[in-house]
This record gives structure tokens, C-alpha cells and sequence, in this order.
């Protein structure tokens, strides 16, 4: 979608302001209540000067004159930023966060300020402030969260993609239940400057896109260290964006024989095992692989996440500050012990080495990114294969663990269910490998049932 | 119900999540060692997550 948009600039059959027109005219529409903040005044001003650039052969590459609009925890100088929620509404930071700067020199248009889960502490993006985020496939439905206005809007084709926040699946949740594809990258890949913090050792920034491409030409532009971020990792940034492979031959891809395909509802897991088949297909070797009990990791990583937000909120005592949720996951984390919080680090260290071992047998792990689909708004208890689990518990149950061990983690709509709803894929790779997982994914793309939405 | 009373029973609701949470995390520690997990290390002179203790060891 960018690289069309890209092209349509180009060939002069539109201007960055027409674009830039349109996309604020989609949001203006928007019945899915994913919008916090229009920008258009300064989006406006912003493509003016983007089109007088072109037009003196001035040329910033393919964001350039490429509107976008980004979940509303990213610093945005001079324009409030509230992470959806009362502490934060009158926040108007001073300058931007590195990822929107590294965007805006690149020449993209930042039109809008989106809805999210409260502090991005959720997964329904069900914001008592600002409105509940609806699903495009079924406004009865949840997007998903946190960043849950960012996927409802790429999925509707009004952006070609956004930038989100992911700290226990808030960034793959929303792409699997709205159909498009989400990157939470290795931790440390790309700069949280500027980006307001949940937990900060789980905290992880990342593109919510309509195609892989989309999502690795975005990689380009906002990974790398940061030298104002000290904890931004210091490996160069490489090419992300790699072109689709002829064949995946000599590439191991691992369905997990534990934990990841229990507990799933039957139409998810046989839509991911049908995409391994297509791998195959194409020269895969794929192979049932033992990996690390990640129910265990989950109770390591609830604990870190419970105290690290308890921490950050410390000081706010104010329970009519915050939905009911979010004050009562606060309150839990107000309990943890600090042997506990430590604990839970050391043991950081114990499945980071059985990752490792396990990323010497394969190159990838395949496996669901939700083991159901998008909830209705009302339902807080799901039904998966006759068994009632929390809609919140299932809905983070298989991608939590990877902000724990820090591996990227990518989620790509692999089918639909009879009710029309997207499932998603989550590939998982080894830490700093984005490029190579980008590339798998986008060679496998086009053998994926992608499902249209609004 | 009078505010207190929901008070107590969100109180108690959050308890149990906690305590749920502890039977399952508790046991997990009993597999740590303290000569290969220590405790994590914070300096002021440490300015990375990655890889920097190891560093400021040596």
C-alpha cells in the first residue's frame, strides 16, 4: 500500500496533500471510534511543504507525502498525548518520541492521535474515556489492544499502517483479531524515547501494517540504537525490507508439540498447521518441536509487568482516575513482593537459555497468535472447545512470554473462521533475526488468505 | 451494595488473582541458583540491558 501510494505520487496522479486530505476525511468517518486527536492543521501544513519538496526534486524516499496516524502514547510535540486516560488528558509534550521524528524526516505525515486500552494496561481497547475501539469485521466485537485503534484503521485501509506499543501482546493481539500483520521486534531493536512507558523491561515499539512489506519498510525507518534511549540495543539496524524468496528450502520451521496448540479452538490450529503445510509446500522442513513451558513464563512475566506498572503509578492513589480494570491490576501489582519481582528477572535469565538451545534446532516457530478470535464486547468469559477460560487470560496466553524472553514475534492473518473471522498467525524467531522472519513471511504471503474488512 | 462492602469484595477479588498468580510462580523459583542466576545487578555505571552487567563484572 505505501509503495503504491509511493508510486501514485510519482506519476503526479496525486499530491500528498490529496492524500493526506483523504485519509483525514477517512478518519473524520470513522465509526469505529478509534481516533483520540486529528492533527489536521499541522498534517495539512506538513504535506504542503512535502508536495513544494517533490516538485523541486527533493525526494524523501517512500514514506514521502505518506500519511499515517499512531496509537496515542507516542510523544507528539505540541499535541496532547493522553495513552487514553485521566491522568494523562492534558499532556502536551515538547518534543516528539525518536520513532515519530525518524518518520517524519522520512517524509511520512502524522494526521492523528488513535484510541487504545486505557495506558495501554488491556486488551480490549474498551476505553472508558474516549470511547470502546470497535472490530471492522464486527462492530460487536472487541479489536483487540492495546493498540487496538491502530489495527481497526489499517485494517480498514485507512492508514497503510501505525505505530503501536507491545509490553504483553498489544501490538500482535489487535492484528491477529482485525486481520492485518503486527511486529513486536526483538527488545531493545527499536527506540521507546519519547513513548510512554508501561512496564519498561517488557515494553517493546513496533509497526501494525496492511502487508509484511509495509511492516518491514517501516522497520527501516524506526529501528536501530538511539543514543538518547539507554536501553535501545546497539547492533546497527540492517535491511529489513528483503525481497520474497524463490523457494523456502533449507529453512526449519517448528510447530510446537507443548503448550502453544492445547487449549486452541479447533479452526485456529488447523488454519496454522494448513499455513506450515504451505511452508512445506514451498521446501520447508517443518518438524514438531518440545519448547520451553511457557505457561511458567507467563506467571514470570505477570509478576515482572504487575509490579513494573504498581512502580510507575506508584504515586496515584486516586481510583476515579481509572477504569475498574486498570485500577485493579494496579492494586494486584501494589501486592507483589519485591523477592518476587526479583525472582522473576533471575528466571528472565533461565528461558532466555532455553530459547537459545531450541533456536539451535529451528529457524522459526509457527504457532497461533490467539487461541481464540475476536470477543464480542460483552463477553468476558470465552468458550474454547467447551472450555471457559477468561477472554483476557486466552487473548494474552500465547504472546506474553515473548516480551519475556524478548524474541521477535510477527502476527499474519492466516485464514477465517465460518463466522468471517481472522485468525492469526504468530511466527516467532530468534533475537535480531526480524529481517529473516520479514522474509519468510512475506514469501509465504501470498499463499495466506488475507480477509477484507470495512 | 454501600461502597465499603464493594470495597472489600474487589479487595478479596484481587487477593485471589494474587494468590492464584503465587501457587503457580512460587515453585518456579526453586529452580534457580544463585552462582548462574544471581540476583540482577543494577549501576549507575551500567547503561544497557544487554549485555552490560557481564561487562561491568569484568
Amino acid at each position: 500500500m505505501i509503495r503504491e501510494q509511493a508510486a501514485r505520487l510519482r506519476a503526479g496522479s496525486t499530491s500528498c496533500v490529496e492524500l493526506t486530505e483523504q485519509a483525514l476525511e477517512a478518519l473524520k468517518r470513522d465509526q469505529l471510534n478509534a481516533v483520540i486527536t486529528l492533527m489536521e492543521d499541522r498534517a495539512l501544513e506538513a504535506a504542503v511543504e512535502r508536495d513544494k519538496e517533490l516538485a523541486r526534486g527533493m525526494d524523501r524516499g517512500l514514506f514521502h507525502g505518506i500519511p499515517l496516524a499512531h496509537k496515542d502514547l507516542f510523544y507528539t510535540r505540541g499535541v496532547r498525548t493522553t495513552a487514553g486516560s485521566i491522568p494523562y488528558r492534558d499532556f502536551v509534550p515538547s518534543y516528539n518520541a525518536t520513532v515519530i521524528d525518524k518518520l517524519e524526516v522520512a517524509g511520512a505525515i502524522t494526521i492523528a492521535k488513535l484510541n487504545l486500552h486505557e495506558l495501554a494496561y488491556g486488551i480490549t481497547s474498551k476505553n472508558p474515556h474516549h470511547g470502546f475501539v470497535r472490530n471492522p469485521h464486527d462492530p460487536e466485537r472487541i479489536p483487540g489492544g492495546s493498540s487496538g485503534g491502530s489495527a481497526a484503521l489499517v485494517a480498514q485501509h485507512a492508514i497503510p499502517m501505525s505505530l503501536g506499543t507491545d509490553t504483553g501482546g498489544s501490538i500482535r493481539i489487535p492484528a491477529s483479531y482485525c486481520g492485518v500483520v503486527g511486529l513486536k521486534p526483538t527488545y531493545g531493536r527499536v527506540s521507546r524515547r519519547g513513548v510512554l512507558p508501561l512496564a519498561a523491561g517488557l515494553d517493546h515499539v513496533g509497526p501494525i501494517a496492511a502487508s509484511v512489506e509495509d511492516c518491514a519498510l517501516a522497520m527501516n525507518v524506526i529501528a536501530g540504537p538511539d543514543p538518547k534511549d539507554e536501553s535501545s540495543a546497539k547492533i546497527p539496524a540492517p535491511e529489513f525490507n528483503l525481497p520474497p524468496l524463490k523457494s523456502l528450502a533449507g529453512i526449519r520451521i517448528g510447530l510446537p508439540s507443548n503448550f502453544f496448540f492445547e487449549q486452541v479452538q479447533n479452526e485456529i490450529g488447523e488454519a496454522v498447521r494448513k499455513a506450515a503445510r504451505e511452508a512445506e509446500r514451498l521446501g520447508a522442513e517443518v518438524e514438531e518441536v518440545q519448547v520451553p513451558e511457557f505457561q511458567e513464563v507467563n506467571l514470570a512475566a505477570r509478576v515482572m509487568q504487575l509490579a513494573e506498572v504498581a512502580a510507575l503509578y506508584a504515586n496515584h492513589r486516586d481510583s476515579s482516575q481509572f477504569g475498574q480494570d486498570v485500577w485493579a491490576l494496579l492494586e494486584q501489582g501494589r501486592m507483589i513482593a519485591g523477592h518476587e519481582y526479583v525472582n522473576a528477572q533471575r528466571l528472565r535469565t533461565v528461558f532466555r537459555r532455553e530459547m537459545d538451545a531450541l533456536w539451535a534446532k529451528v529457524d522459526l516457530l509457527f504457532t497461533p497468535t490467539t487461541p481464540i478470535t475476536a470477543p464480542r464486547m460483552d463477553e468476558s468469559t470465552v468458550d474454547i472447545n467447551g472450555q471457559p477460560e477468561d477472554a483476557r487470560m486466552a487473548s494474552t496466553r500465547l504472546v506474553r512470554g515473548l516480551n519475556f524472553v524478548g524474541d521477535p514475534g510477527f502476527s499474519i492473518p492466516c485464514g477465517r473462521t465460518a463466522q468471517g473471522l481472522p485468525i492469526g498467525l504468530q511466527m516467532i524467531s530468534p533475537p535480531f533475526t526480524e529481517p529473516q522472519l520479514l522474509q519468510v513471511a512475506r514469501t509465504l504471503e501470498p499463499y495466506l488468505f488475507t480477509p477484507a474488512a470495512g | 451494595m454501600p461502597s465499603s462492602e464493594q470495597d472489600k469484595e474487589v479487595k478479596a477479588a484481587n487477593e485471589l488473582v494474587i494468590e492464584s498468580l503465587r501457587a503457580g510462580f512460587g515453585p518456579l523459583t526453586t529452580r534457580l541458583n544463585w552462582e548462574i542466576e544471581p540476583a540482577p545487578v543494577y549501576s549507575p555505571h551500567v547503561r544497557t540491558v544487554d549485555g552490560s552487567i557481564a561487562e561491568a563484572a569484568e
